[in-house]
């Protein structure tokens, strides 16, 4: 592979969406793309993640528009679900083929 | 994240949500409620029970048990079309096996063979269930519970000699007590391990 070439695939890293690219973020994108819906004390469970920093990453993702939240009531406790977008979607997908281009071309 | 990460994701997704043992004391009880209702002659209303029971009762203490302890989550699940001709499919095969049976022992034209034969029928539609439970959860019990359900069919056969009742009745008490007994070790398992959170679970 020519200097060029390899300087073109690690160009798509300036691109790499930030949102996505947080770990904890990640993890919250890869637990709701595999579920319909989960609440936030099942994701707190899964991720591991404290309440606060779990509800901050949840405010940048909505922010972001890659996961949307809806409050209920379940027997007068009040519940609150996540589900991943189709742009949240698309931008793990995205997110996924960037990562991989640039990890390939890397010298162990 | 590739398709094995997302499907080990969705194991654990099942998984933290199939071990509270519930579906298993449902099933238990639905499984010991036959031979009564037979007893009393309300057999037409055993399908009415059974689907009250999981459709009803099942959620509500889903609400009340598991989700305040380890939260909520929807699995992607197939389209109920999908499940619905899988269970037709396990229904045939079912039938296909007891068909292949009756066929060695040469009785594949008797109704009384047949439905003689009927408790290993429902013990291999019952363990069909279990095994592909236990595939999508990776959970050994559904494959334990999955061997016991075809060889309590069978061996229900064989203690009733004959006798539809008798072996109907054998199969449901026997497996009813063993899917309701794994429930309650399971619940209590659960319970013990996933105190219910103290204060507020939500804080989105």
């Amino acid at each position: 592979m020519t200097p060029e070439a390899q300087n073109e695939d690690m160009q798509v890293l300036a691109g790499i969406d930030r949102a996505v690219h947080e770990p904890a973020r990640l993890m919250i994108l890869a637990y709701l793309s595999a579920v319909e819906s989960a609440d936030f004390l099942f994701l707190a469970n899964q991720t591991g993640l404290t309440r606060g920093n779990l509800s901050s990453h949840m405010t940048r993702l909505e922010q972001a528009g890659y996961v949307s939240i809806k409050k209920e009531f379940v027997d007068r406790i009040p519940r609150t679900l996540l589900r991943i977008t189709r742009q949240g979607k698309a931008a793990l997908r995205s997110y996924r083929k960037n990562m991989m281009q640039v990890l390939k071309e890397l010298p162990c | 994240m590739s398709g094995s990460e997302i499907s080990q994701v969705r194991r654990r997704v099942r998984r933290a949500i199939d071990q509270d043992g519930l579906f298993e004391m449902t099933m238990g009880v639905i499984f010991l409620a036959v031979p009564l209702l037979v007893r009393l002659r309300l057999q037409s209303i055993a399908g009415v029970v059974a689907v009250v029971l999981v459709c009803v009762v099942l959620p509500v203490l889903r609400n009340r048990v598991t989700y305040p302890r380890v939260g909520y989550a929807k699995p992607r699940e197939p389209a109920f079309r999908l499940i619905l001709l899988f269970a037709l499919g396990l229904g045939v095969v079912s039938l296909g096996v007891t068909a292949l049976v009756l066929l060695v022992q040469g009785r594949v034209m008797s109704r009384p063979a047949w439905l003689a034969l009927m408790p290993f029928a429902t013990g291999l539609f019952i363990a069909g269930f279990h095994f592909l439970w236990g595939i999508r959860t990776r959970s050994l019990r559904h494959f334990i519970l999955a061997s016991v359900a075809a060889a309590g069919g069978a061996l229900a056969v064989l203690l009733a000699a004959g006798s539809l009742d008798t072996g109907a009745g054998i199969f449901f008490l026997g497996f009813g007590t063993l899917e309701l007994a794994t429930g309650i070790v399971l619940l209590t398992r659960f319970l013990s391990h996933y105190p219910r959170p103290q204060g507020a679970t939500d804080d989105a």
